[in-house]
């Protein structure tokens, strides 16, 4: 390096590059570097691509260097969770139960376009086995944990993805979300991730979850990174059937002018304030964030979302029977191998009739409808990611896990919803704020974050271990 | 038909046998998983309830 700091996030590492300032080599053997240092204790690797990523990082610094510039991606070091395929190693989903020929030797479509546009892949990072559940220390993968307190869960199922941004062992990472394995790691270890439209970005090469509540998303210290990521991920993929023909993503990007100017915000505290086990200091963060984007020029009105409890159970329910169609075979014959959480999770599927399944999706039907009413009043929808911080690890259950979660509301109605990081609670762990709007509308919920962002500083808001405190 | 009989019933039908103790887990759950149905079957219906999954025959 030469001399300068470390860039802090992709935006910031994208002008340096291109300034002269830092090489992708020297990126990306930082991450590497503070992945030596704090794996041990974190668990989010699962596969380094060392040799690969420090011949993609050399390629991007020639390449530069030629006058070849792919964008703002280009010589980026970035982690994939391990249920997305790609060339370099076969997919595990963190599990002992999984086919090594899927995919093999071939990438998603989404890795190849972050491939195409010059991002270095550091390797393959620990998920809750198949996107659900929690760590069993009975199986042979590591046990994923928050960078801001190691005794706690760093939340899920994008565990390795967001306790890893946050530790700086990559710039930003890919993850999934069926019901807000995004937007809970995101908001457990202090940094953003983007749950975007519903088919927005291509999902094949992705083991699944729920099909119908599947997303591919990015995973950054900065809403602004956010768009870079998603501006290349977003577009049509024939190999995804679930997407609109011709869909097409935007140069999110130019659409951040930090001035949030007749946007209408709706504020959801109804089904969101309250709640046992919340934060005490939920209110009071929610009520300074919601007086930021008043600053950044939105009007902020109350407003409820619709069949809350009800798409929350919509949700739930279709993640069940889709998980446990995929996985019964396996279940049949391997019932024990996958883990305790895994398997006690999707085993619920066998449980639901195919009539269940069905009123699940005419509730998604009418809830949608429902919510598109309220998207004619407002432009926008604010409220908590989660009613606390990080659990601790010690007596951590499902139970306990969904009773502080609001995410899984967004996935049966296919909205986009950006998780931000809203300061610290009376713990000391990160509370997240999300902003959802209606579907497509995923510049707009971006623009709203980065406004927010400029005129705060919890983004750029570091976990102590990072300055050796409890390393 | 009680939990105990339906959830076994069930798990029976898929195929997928989990051991005891785990079983016991499910049928314990089983009444809160059918009140969490209830919530569902009591949504009013709309002209909206052709079902979220679209069948295209051209695809």
């Amino acid at each position: 390096m030469t001399g300068s700091p470390q860039p802090f996030t992709i935006t910031e590492a994208a002008a340096a590059l291109r300034a002269g300032e830092v090489t992708s080599v020297e990126l990306t053997e930082a991450c590497f570097a503070a992945a030596d240092r704090f794996d041990e204790t974190l668990g989010v690797y699962i596969k380094r691509y060392d040799d690969t990523a420090l011949a993609a990082a050399a390629t991007a610094d020639a390449e530069l260097a030629a006058g070849t510039d792919k964008g703002p991606l280009h010589g980026i070091p970035i982690g994939i969770k391990d249920i997305i395929a790609c060339t370099e190693s076969e997919t595990t989903a963190n599990s002992v139960v999984y086919d090594p020929d899927w995919y093999a030797g071939a990438d998603a479509p989404v890795i190849s376009r972050l491939r195409a546009a010059g991002a270095v892949l550091t390797g393959k990072v620990t998920t809750m086995e198949y996107a659900i559940g929690l760590p069993d220390v009975t199986k042979p993968y590591p046990v994923p944990r928050n960078p801001w307190d190691p005794a706690t869960w760093p939340g899920g199922s994008s565990s390795g993805s967001g306790a890893g941004v946050a530790a700086g062992m990559f710039m930003a990472a890919l993850g999934t979300d069926t019901g807000g394995s995004i937007r809970i790691p995101a908001a457990f270890c202090g940094i953003t991730g983007m749950k975007q439209t519903y088919g927005l970005v291509p999902k094949a090469g992705c083991l699944p979850l729920g099909v119908t509540l599947d997303h591919i998303g990015p995973m950054t210290r900065s809403v602004a990174d956010a768009a870079a990521m998603l501006g290349i991920m977003a577009g049509f993929d024939p190999a995804d059937p679930s997407m609109p023909p011709g869909v097409a993503g935007e140069d999110y990007p130019t659409m951040l002018t930090g001035d949030l100017s007749g946007m209408r915000i709706g504020v959801d505290r109804a089904n969101h304030l309250g709640k046992e086990g919340a934060d005490p200091m939920l209110a009071a963060r929610l009520d300074e964030s919601v007086a930021a984007l008043a600053e950044a020029g939105a009007t902020v009105v109350d407003a409820t979302l619709p069949m809350f409890d009800e798409l929350t159970q919509a949700c739930m329910i279709t993640m069940a029977v889709e998980a446990f169609a995929f996985h019964r075979g396996w279940m049949a014959e391997r019932w024990g191998d996958y883990g305790l959480g895994m398997r006690s999770w999707v085993g619920t599927g066998a449980l639901y009739t195919a009539a269940d399944y069905a009123q699940a999706q005419k509730v998604r039907r009418i809830g949608a409808a429902k919510l598109a009413e309220l998207f004619s009043t407002v432009d926008l929808m604010a409220m908590p990611t989660c009613a606390a911080g990080s659990p601790s690890y010690d007596g951590l259950d499902m139970g306990a896990i969904v009773g502080l979660i609001y995410t899984p509301y967004w996935n049966p109605v296919g909205c986009p919803v950006l998780s931000l990081p809203m300061g610290l609670g009376a713990t000391g762990m990160p509370l997240s704020l999300s902003i959802a709007g209606p579907a497509f509308a995923d510049g707009l919920v971006l623009q709203a974050g980065d406004a927010f962002q400029r005129l705060t500083s919890h983004h750029r808001a570091t976990p102590p271990l990072l300055a050796g405190v409890g390393a | 038909m009680d939990a105990e009989t339906t959830v076994r019933t069930l798990f029976n039908l898929a195929g997928v046998s989990p051991p005891e103790a785990e079983m016991a887990a499910f049928i314990e759950g089983y009444p809160a998983t059918r009140a969490s149905l209830d919530l569902l079957y009591a949504v009013p219906d709309t002209p909206l309830t052709d079902g979220i999954l679209v069948f295209r025959p051209a695809d």
